[in-house]
């Protein structure tokens, strides 16, 4: 059985919630009032981070064994498949979702003239190859993609801040706390990115010290976003933020390297684009895994590549247009649409191991 | 004395007669074997036969110390010692080994040894009489350094096992023999130290040494190929060198080496990624050199396999990204250019690599001239006749520079392969394409291991203890541990030796 050490459990959790965010954050485009994105960031992380914890206490319990084998321990073979297939069913719409939006953003700014087909089947084809390698694999990739992303996002920012004014972020919570609040909604949402943090952890090596780097993972990218929102809004100010689709990206755009690095922004491409296929491998590695134990199969690798075909076609079918997406993740729409799932997973299986244990625990005690 | 049987058996049978032609039956073919048939006077008293190559043998030797000593000199004599016994104690010969299996003696005689059979006995003498080898130890030709030992491995594996001896004059030094070839039957060593390499990892190179069934042995890259993880990646997974002092540094760091006979490369192994971009020369200089000529061959292993690629992605899709000086630039020089920058790099990047081959076949100086005559002469040709733009030549013979920075020919050769396929996926998706290139490349990396070992550490998975010694070269006194492919992360260097300047003044 593959085997990942705590820190590379960080480093996936990190890059999983993190490489999307790199261009687009998304707190100061859905902040309705004030520049208050970065506080909204900061309460979504805290929302996120419960369940991240919830997610990952609970899987420590349970050693070396995945949510789907848990599900069907807890409640039975067929309803824990019914609940299986959910939860690898919404870690595949985050496949689908990543992939799709990766090949948005390169026809809506970069390169319009290329089919969106193609950056989805590249993307999509050599995550294929590292998911078909394995978790460990995977994750040694991310260790050596880690410092690049961090760099990169460190020297967009570092060149953008002698443009950046601080007085863009006040009045701080000038509008009191409830556009913050509401904010916060698709932070915390976002962290369904997350669910598959319960598959991670069934190949930690040492599952105690896996939890803490999954919750300092997590952490460091929810504090990593706030802290890019708020660079955005000092950047743009909060009215200019909320109407850029894509504000990191933009940001990159707009720092040059004295006179001879004048667009940043395919760099910055570069950067996304290792963190995205970090995260689509990892996330493909757990959608087959999971369907590997939904499905009674010995091996996990003959499911890699036609899962990947399916995510490729499906994800095409997503949606047509960059205004959708925008709509997708507001605060009106991504909360509500995957909260109850990732609210309801994790608690619900928890729930139902606890009042197991109970039970065995009165067996045992019954003569 | 036994009567030969009709069973045919590998052992002498002690009749000399029988013993001579069975053996004549075996080395005359051959031809460059002689049998020197003589009577050795009392005490011995006895008819013998000595049996060397012509060519291989130190005749002088045999001549003055085994058939003057026997057949004029009297030998002391030892009361109711045996005959052969008496000759053994007689020879002033330092090496005499004893055998009595007639594929022994064969083998010894083939080797340059000489053996010697006597009426009565089925043991035959083996006197080590080989010749010295021509070639003796000279200056690494392949990696030669600016400051540090200048002795490389010859072809004779007893003088390499010298080296390494002279290096580490240690009981910890072990040194496992076997033979390899149903053909060359070449002496093939295994060699670390006891303690501090990894037994698993000994075990598995005695492991794979043993399984490889192969009919002859004439270098040491034969035994490469049957000894990788993953044999179809275009990476090395071994690492040779022809520097004793860097196959003693590698057992240190608890590396196993191979050495075969006929070879002057040995074999180290695990080798990971890191190893390969590192020169011997880099632990004989200051930290700071050191660490800094590390940096810049990073930087080139990244030119050499991304340069061209990255080039025909920004002139061809990211424009945006070129300043605008520079981008005019470009702009005139591909007026009228006939092919697009990809096809312009291709064929800059072909004609490069056939100018480069040619150059390493042919005679030193002539290679020379070809090599830097013929770029000269094509890059400028194919600019005056539009064909390739200036800066596509330039782009082109910076790759190539780079690649001949990295220490290992083997790693800079899989870069250049690798080189084409980034290459077309540049042009045609641009950075992205780049991009996922790369990611591909580094998942390969990633799931390679060296005799277990992943190919990526330090770096992936990531042991930051072990940084010290990957693109950094941390100063002597602060690399305190060995690596952990080592039997664990045993101490190399005592604490606290951090110079100082005296205290007080």
């Amino acid at each position: 059985m593959e085997r990942i050490s705590a820190w590379q459990i960080g480093v996936l959790v990190f890059l999983l919630r993190f490489s999307q965010a790199i261009v687009s954050l998304t707190p100061p485009k859905y902040t309705t009032k004030g520049p208050d994105a970065w506080i909204g960031a900061l309460i979504g992380t805290l929302v996120g981070l419960g369940i991240v914890w919830l997610i990952a206490t609970t899987a420590v319990l349970e050693p070396n064994r995945t949510p789907i084998e848990r599900w069907i321990t807890a409640i039975g073979p067929v309803l824990g498949r019914i609940a299986g297939a959910i939860y690898v069913g919404i870690i595949l719409l985050n496949t689908m979702l990543t992939v799709r939006m990766y090949g948005g953003l390169l026809i809506s700014q970069p390169m319009p003239e290329t089919p969106v087909e193609a950056f989805v089947v590249l993307l999509a084809a050599g995550a294929c190859y590292a998911a078909w390698h394995g978790l460990e694999v995977t994750a040694r990739v991310g260790e050596v993609v880690l410092p690049l992303v961090l760099v990169g996002v460190g020297v967009v920012f570092f060149l953008a801040s002698r443009d950046m004014d601080p007085r863009a972020l006040k009045p701080m919570l000038g509008w009191g706390w409830w556009p913050a609040i509401r904010t916060s909604l698709t932070p915390a949402a976002l962290y369904f990115e997350l669910l598959c943090v319960g598959l991670l952890l069934s190949r930690a090596a040492n599952p105690k010290r896996a939890v803490r780097a999954a919750l300092i993972g997590a952490a460091a990218a929810g504090v990593m976003i706030a802290g890019g929102s708020a660079g955005i809004v000092m950047f743009y100010g909060s009215e200019e933020a909320r109407r850029i689709a894509f504000p990191l990206y933009d940001l990159a755009r707009s720092v040059t390297v004295g006179d001879f690095l004048e667009r940043m922004d395919p760099l910055f491409m570069l950067i996304w684009t290792m963190g995205s296929f970090v995260k689509v491998a990892t996330l493909l590695w757990s959608v087959t895994l999971g369907l590997t134990q939904l499905l009674g199969l010995q091996e996990r690798r003959p499911l890699v590549m036609p899962i990947t075909l399916f995510c490729i076609l499906t994800s095409l079918l997503l949606y047509d247009s960059q205004a959708e997406v925008t709509t997708l993740f507001s605060p009106q729409v991504l909360p509500w649409v995957v909260g109850p799932f990732l609210l309801g997973l994790p608690g619900v299986l928890a729930l139902a191991e606890l009042v197991q244990r109970q039970r065995q625990r009165r067996r045992r005690v019954a003569p | 004395m036994p009567t030969p049987g009709r069973r045919i058996t590998d052992r002498l049978t002690g009749n000399l007669a029988h013993d001579t032609k069975r053996l004549r039956k075996v080395l005359e073919p051959c031809g460059d074997v002689a049998f020197r048939p003589f009577f050795a006077p009392e005490p011995v008293g006895l008819p013998a036969v000595l049996i060397y190559s012509k060519h291989n043998a130190d005749k002088a030797l045999l001549q003055r110390e085994v058939l003057e000593t026997l057949m004029i000199r009297a030998l002391r004599s030892t009361p109711d010692a045996e005959a052969l016994a008496l000759v053994e104690q007689g020879l002033p010969v330092l090496h005499v080994e004893s055998d009595s299996s007639i594929s022994t003696v064969t083998d010894s005689v083939l080797r340059g040894n000489a053996a010697l059979i006597v009426e009565g006995s089925a043991t035959a003498l083996l006197i080590m009489a080989k010749k010295p080898a021509a070639r003796q130890v000279a200056e690494p030709s392949t990696e030669s350094v600016v400051r540090g030992p200048r002795e490389a491995f010859v072809e004779e594996l007893e003088k390499n096992l010298n080296l390494i001896r002279k290096r580490l004059p240690t009981e910890r030094l072990r040194v496992e023999t076997t033979r390899l070839g149903k053909i060359s039957r070449s002496n093939v060593v295994i060699v670390w130290l006891d303690g501090i390499a990894d037994n698993g990892i000994v075990d598995e190179v005695r492991n794979r040494v043993m399984s490889i069934k192969i009919d002859a042995v004439l270098d040491s890259g034969y035994l490469e190929e049957f000894m990788e993880d993953s044999p179809f990646s275009p990476f090395p997974q071994i690492e040779h060198t022809e520097r004793t002092d860097k196959l003693a540094s590698a057992l240190l760091e608890g590396r196993v080496g191979v050495l075969v006979d006929g070879s002057p490369y040995a074999l180290m192994a695990p080798a990971l990624l890191v190893h390969f971009l590192q020169s011997s020369e880099d632990y004989y200089e200051r930290f700071i050199l050191a660490t800094s000529v590390r940096v810049i061959r990073f930087g080139a292993l990244l030119i050499s396999l991304l340069a061209p690629s990255f080039y025909v992605a920004i002139t061809s899709i990211h424009q945006e990204m070129i300043p605008i000086g520079l981008a005019l630039r470009l702009a005139g020089t591909r007026e009228g250019a006939p092919f697009p920058v990809f096809v312009e790099a291709l064929l800059m990047e072909a004609a490069f690599e056939i100018l480069r081959e040619a150059g390493i076949r042919l005679p030193a100086p002539v290679g020379q001239a070809v090599s830097i005559v013929g770029g000269l002469v094509v890059g400028e040709a194919a600019v005056q006749a539009g064909v390739a733009n200036p800066i596509t030549v330039v782009i082109v013979a910076l790759t190539g520079i780079s690649s001949f920075a990295l220490p290992a020919y083997n790693l800079a050769f899989s870069l250049r392969l690798l080189r084409f396929p980034i290459l077309a996926i540049s042009a045609a998706m641009g950075l992205p394409g780049l991009a996922v290139a790369c990611m591909v490349l580094l998942t390969h990396l990633a799931s390679l291991r060296s005799f277990g070992v992943p190919y990526l550490s330090p770096f992936g998975p990531a042991r930051f203890g072990e940084w010290k010694d990957a693109v950094l070269r941390a100063p002597w006194w602060a690399m305190l541990l060995r690596p952990r492919m080592a039997r664990g992360r045993t101490r190399r260097i005592g604490r606290h030796q951090k110079p100082r300047p005296p205290v007080g003044n």
